[in-house]
């Protein structure tokens, strides 16, 4: 079984090489490109599934006052 | 080169022109939802167009009518009262930081998602929103539009640079993401909001000061807590915050390194004189191009403005894949 010490250094060292790794700019651009599509898809979404409640919630100002404003 | 800059500049125009008719078109028939999709997509383009002319030193001003835009909502406050009957106020967006401002178009989106968390739905808008500007602007939010950044940077002129916290510790603004959602779903309330966050001295300081609505012990409060913040920034660094705690910045980061500006380094120039390791606020290194500074990096260009040899730049969808500045290094031919 891994030590508690043991462990930290094997997450340290998983997390510099998470930090230290370098991207393929092709990945990037496809992944830039899905992730756009995905924006929009979900905007529409919360279009069209009416998920502005939070438009009249927040048009008053009770909400606020709440938090001491 | 120059024929080919002032090209890209030109797409530029056009993309900004056309979002800036998108958003008179909204306002005339009267769309919220469009004249904030078209009025945030005016706000990107002109960054965008900007950053195309590869010179930082259009971003005070940038930063400047940003913060005086995030402040607009404190006028309906004013005797008087600025379009007061109104339920929208035109251009005051409180995306960046709460004013507590019910005429604003959008709030925070950290406020919101509690909000959405509290009120147990699936947070679509929110997650567009951190996805639209991830892929488009990254953290050039935070270097660009914030207006706690314009504060940050001027407490970066003077910190005293005393204490260097550790690299790992900018993990814990994803804790704090993680901690504020659990906070809002067990107490059902915006805890964070209430209790931690940096900006709300900025909201409540206007309302404070002209309509006199906020209480005295919420006032020494708040003034504590950014008294704290500003205090860690004081002795370690200017972009503090940005760093170690920043919710928002965290969940852009999550995007950022699949964002279309990024600032690009070319070896076959740099001297290796490391200028621009010493002058980031963020505490990273440009050179090393790896995913920490692709999420990390909030596109101010100090590093820019710092390399004699223009082996930095900035990387948009409008220039082109070289170098802005010609090189000249020492000991290589230009």
């Amino acid at each position: 079984m891994a030590s508690g010490a043991g462990m930290g250094r094997s997450v340290r060292r998983l997390g510099k090489r998470i930090a230290g790794a370098r991207l393929d700019p092709y990945l990037v651009a496809r992944v830039r490109f899905l992730l756009f599509v995905a924006a929009l898809l979900v905007i529409a979404v919360a279009f069209v599934a009416g998920d502005d409640w939070f438009v009249s919630r927040f048009a008053t100002y009770d909400w606020a006052r709440d938090l001491g404003f | 080169m120059a024929m080919a800059r002032s090209r890209n500049i030109g797409v530029g125009v056009i993309i900004v022109a056309l979002a800036v008719l998108g958003f008179l078109g909204a306002m005339i028939i009267g769309s919220t939802g469009l004249m904030v999709f078209t009025g945030y997509g005016m706000l990107i383009s002109i960054i965008i167009m900007v950053l195309t002319l590869g010179n930082p030193f259009f971003r005070l001003p940038v930063q400047v009518l940003s913060f005086g835009t995030h402040r607009l909502g404190i006028f309906r406050k004013l005797p008087g009262g600025w379009h007061a009957e109104i339920p929208r106020t035109s251009g005051v967006s409180c995306a960046l930081n709460c004013q507590a401002c019910e005429l604003a178009w959008v709030g925070c989106p950290i406020g919101m998602l509690q909000r959405f968390v509290i009120e147990a739905r699936f947070p679509f808008y929110i997650l567009g929103v951190f996805l639209i500007f991830g892929v488009t602007l990254g953290r050039t939010v935070c270097g660009w539009l914030c207006p706690f950044g314009l504060l940050l940077d001027c407490v970066n002129k003077v910190c005293t640079h005393k204490y260097e916290p550790p690299n790992w510790l900018r993990v814990f603004k994803y804790v704090y993401i993680i901690g504020l959602i659990v906070l809002a779903a067990i107490t059902a309330f915006v805890a964070y909001c209430r209790y931690f966050c940096f900006g709300a001295m900025l909201g409540i300081f206007p309302y404070w000061l002209t309509w006199n609505t906020v209480g005295w012990v919420w006032l020494i409060y708040h003034l504590g807590v950014f008294a704290a913040y500003i205090s860690l920034s004081y002795f370690s660094h200017g972009r503090a915050w940005c760093r170690y705690f920043c919710p928002l910045g965290g969940m852009l980061g999550l995007f950022a390194p699949f964002s279309l500006i990024r600032v690009k380094h070319d070896w076959k120039w740099c001297t290796d004189c490391k200028e621009c390791v010493r002058i980031c606020p963020m505490g990273l290194d440009p050179r090393k191009q790896n995913l920490m500074f692709r999420m990390e990096c909030i596109n101010c260009g100090r590093c820019i403005t710092m390399c004699k040899t223009g082996s930095l730049a900035y990387s948009t969808p409008f220039t082109l894949d070289a170098p802005s500045k010609t090189p000249t290094p020492e000991g290589v031919e230009a």
